[in-house]
């Protein structure tokens, strides 16, 4: 039987933590009161747009620490990826070029569409119709083209 | 100079509205009204009668159609919904008034001969080139200057009361509704920063209480936009001087604007002043309709290449504060309020200490600011590496052995203690695990039954042990090294006992010895040496064992092999067959 982890028994996490801990707690929260706020005179699909932004918020807190400010370790960031901090896979793609700000994976998965084209909100905003707004159904982007 | 209640009129409002709704076209270049289709395809719209144009065709301008019909691209259905929008009299070419429509399209009309052209006659572009020339130009500086003057009057108003404001009401409310609309933000911005201009002149100008006191607020800003005024507004002397001659209230107000506009070579003024005499009136469905216009027109009225070249213009002409300078003081505004660099973009927005600070205005716009932010952050949190790195780690052991020094006492097994300490901060530390809490408090427990004695003689052994760098003479309670602090048998005396016995051997200890620094190179480096040494010696060692058995196993190996041979000898010498007892008996 594999021994119980709990939080007390878990190993500490890396150097830094403390420096972000507020901060991810902070979307922690938010995180939770998304999940449980009312469905109410709401779509089917906008009941998780929310979930959708703060995640995409804190991947983007983190994946920024690291790349951009260069303000956390290498071991840190590491640790935060394997906790489910920030999305490893959207970082991946963060990092490709042309693919600077996407929103979600769900997006660019040309295969889930009926044209097999991306989604709506990785359209360059010169390319729309002046005045469009768009919002898309799976993560409620309002628009993630590089060049935005 | 003028006392500032008589500079209640602005420039006619009339102007300013009509000239806004001028886009910049090129009167000669043909290739454009054809690429747009404007050439002798589709006539230009009816200039309805509700329009106010009273004398306007009641029928589709004669424009030469029939040639064209067949051309479809040109006779968009779009242009079926283009209405006429506005109307420019010419100055000096009386019947003829340039019409401007929904879509921004220009086209001549003759009021007497009703005729309606798409192209501009010969005779009449020189008139019509220099209409839109001055009005374009007036454009943007009229209506801020309007805007200005509007709020400062809000402003002044309780101030100065009835002596104050004498405004042509209608025109006014109906005037501010469609600036309103065709205000973009920057515009906007544009326009606070003429009206603190406005007001710091006027401030040092004229001598007046009321005016001094709208203008306090702005005081500190005075110097500065004051300069930037006579910078960037050039042509705001013109606007200047129309609100100071006009001083004789609804009826002096076209000559001050004709007299103004004269100032600065304008041919505006006539033009305006015939339009406000003439037919053209607005009634109020009209406006109804002309606001629903400005919605759609709203892109076209933004994408004036008057509006993007003026607006970073101003930025740099009004900051008399250079950019590295703005960029300075931000980040020492950071600095200041101790922001910690590791906070979101968005979490430093929201924080209302930094939004009233001054110096977050310095830098123009959100995205100036996003960069020296990230610039900041970046330096910061180098720096804090820095110094963490230098920092000395504290061991984690020492809060805990304090804490357990002042709370543990024996009447308490361990989950006892930690279910009634679970909420101290120091019971939840990350660095030291709940294992090592556990096994320090257990440990120290059991040592408190100790014999005083014990502890006592433990305490000073501890004491003895620790090296003369670390604990000398010199040494206070507040210095006591870490190997001292982090020790159980530190803590497991009670203070009272442990502090003399502390004091009594620091007092009899040696100063700290001289080159201490030297000593612990030289120190580390023959350690160094040594334990080369004893690597070596220890290598030579297995080395020589090896060797020994090697030459072991090799003569045990030869023995066997001896043996071997032999028996085999012997073997071959007593070889038996299978023929029998019988046999073997008769031949031995």
């Amino acid at each position: 039987m594999p021994a119980i982890r709990t939080a007390k028994n878990r190993k500490p996490p890396p150097e830094g933590f403390e420096d972000i801990e507020d901060t991810l707690l902070e979307f922690q929260n938010k995180l939770k009161d998304a999940e449980n706020a009312s469905h109410e005179g709401k779509k089917k699909h906008e009941m998780l747009w929310p979930v959708f932004q703060i995640t995409h918020q804190r991947s983007r807190y983190i994946y920024d620490l690291y790349y951009e400010k260069e303000a956390i370790s290498k071991t840190l960031y590491d640790w935060l990826l394997k906790n489910n901090y920030a999305d490893a896979i959207l970082i991946a793609k963060w990092k490709k070029q042309g693919y600077e700000k996407l929103c979600c994976l769900r997006c660019i998965q040309t295969k889930e569409t009926n044209f097999n084209s991306t989604c709506i909100c990785r359209v360059p905003r010169e390319q729309l119709k002046e005045d469009q707004e768009i919002t898309c159904v799976s993560c409620g982007c309002r628009g993630c083209a590089s060049n935005d | 100079m003028e006392s500032p209640n008589k500079r209640l009129k602005p420039s006619p409002p009339e102007q300013a509205a009509d000239s806004a709704d001028f886009v910049s076209f090129d009167l000669d270049d043909d290739d454009n009204e054809d690429q747009y289709g404007y050439t002798n395809s589709t006539p230009p719209p009816e200039l309805s009668t509700s329009q106010g144009i009273s004398n306007a065709p009641s029928e589709a301008p004669r424009g030469p159609r029939g040639s064209n019909q067949r051309r479809d691209p040109r006779s968009d259905p779009r242009h079926a919904r283009d209405m006429p929008k506005s109307a420019h009299p010419l100055p000096g070419h009386e019947p003829w008034i340039l019409v401007r429509t929904k879509f921004g399209r220009y086209f001549m009309h003759n009021k007497e001969t009703k005729e309606s052209l798409w192209r501009t006659p010969p005779e009449l572009k020189d008139a019509v080139r220099e209409l839109q020339q001055g009005q374009a130009l007036e454009t943007e500086k009229a209506q801020n200057a309007r805007w200005a003057e509007e709020q400062l009057k809000v402003m002044r108003g309780p101030a100065t009361g009835a002596n104050g404001t004498k405004v042509a009401e209608g025109r006014g409310q109906r005037e501010e509704g469609r600036s309103r609309r065709r205000r973009s933000e920057s515009l906007q911005k544009e326009d606070e920063e003429a009206l603190m201009a406005e007001m710091a002149a006027e401030a040092e100008r004229v001598e007046e209480k009321d005016a001094r006191e709208a203008v306090k607020g702005v005081e500190g800003l005075q110097p500065k936009i004051l300069q930037a005024t006579e910078a960037g507004y050039g042509s705001d002397i013109s606007y200047e001087e129309v609100e100071v001659t006009d001083s004789e209230g609804e009826d002096g107000e076209d000559k001050a604007a004709r007299r103004a506009a004269a100032a600065v070579g304008q041919d505006v003024g006539a033009g305006k002043e015939e339009e406000e005499d003439g037919p053209v009136e607005f009634g109020e469905d009209d406006i109804a309709w002309q606001l629903a216009a400005m919605e759609q027109d709203q892109d076209q009225d933004m994408d004036q290449p008057d509006d993007e070249d003026e607006d970073p213009m101003d930025y740099s002409d009004e900051d008399d504060v250079s950019d590295q300078e703005a960029a300075l003081h931000f980040r020492t505004m950071l600095d200041d309020h101790n922001i910690s660099p590791f906070t979101p973009w968005d979490n430093l927005l929201n924080n209302e200490d930094i939004l009233y600070d001054d110096r977050h205005t310095l830098l123009p716009n959100t995205r100036t600011r996003k960069a020296v932010w990230e610039e900041w952050v970046k330096d910061t949190a180098a720096r804090l590496k820095e110094e963490r790195a230098k920092a000395e780690q504290q061991d984690p052991k020492i809060p805990y052995l304090a804490f357990l020094a002042e709370k543990a006492t024996p009447k308490l097994y361990w989950p006892e203690f930690k279910r009634k300490y679970k909420k101290e901060s120091i019971m939840n530390q990350r660095k030291l695990s709940d294992k090592d809490r556990e096994k320090l408090y257990r440990d120290h427990i059991s040592r408190l039954k100790l014999p005083e004695s014990t502890r006592k003689a433990d305490l000073a052994n501890l004491l003895s042990s620790i090296p003369l760098r670390a604990l000398n003479r010199s040494t206070t309670f507040d210095t006591l090294p870490s190997q001292l602090l982090g020790h159980l048998h530190f803590i497991s005396l009670p203070t009272p006992v442990r502090d003399p016995i502390i004091l009594k051997h620091i007092s009899t200890l040696p100063p700290v010895p001289a080159g201490e620094d030297d000593d612990e190179v030289r120190d580390v480096e023959g350690e160094k040496k040594r334990e080369k040494q004893e690597r070596a010696l220890a290598e030579r060692e297995r080395k020589v064992e090896e060797e020994r058995r090697k030459a072991e196993k090799e003569g045990r190996w030869a023995k066997r092999e001896a043996k071997e041979a032999e028996r085999e000898i012997r073997d071959a010498t007593l070889t038996v067959g299978n023929r029998g007892l019988r046999e073997q008996l008769r031949s031995g």
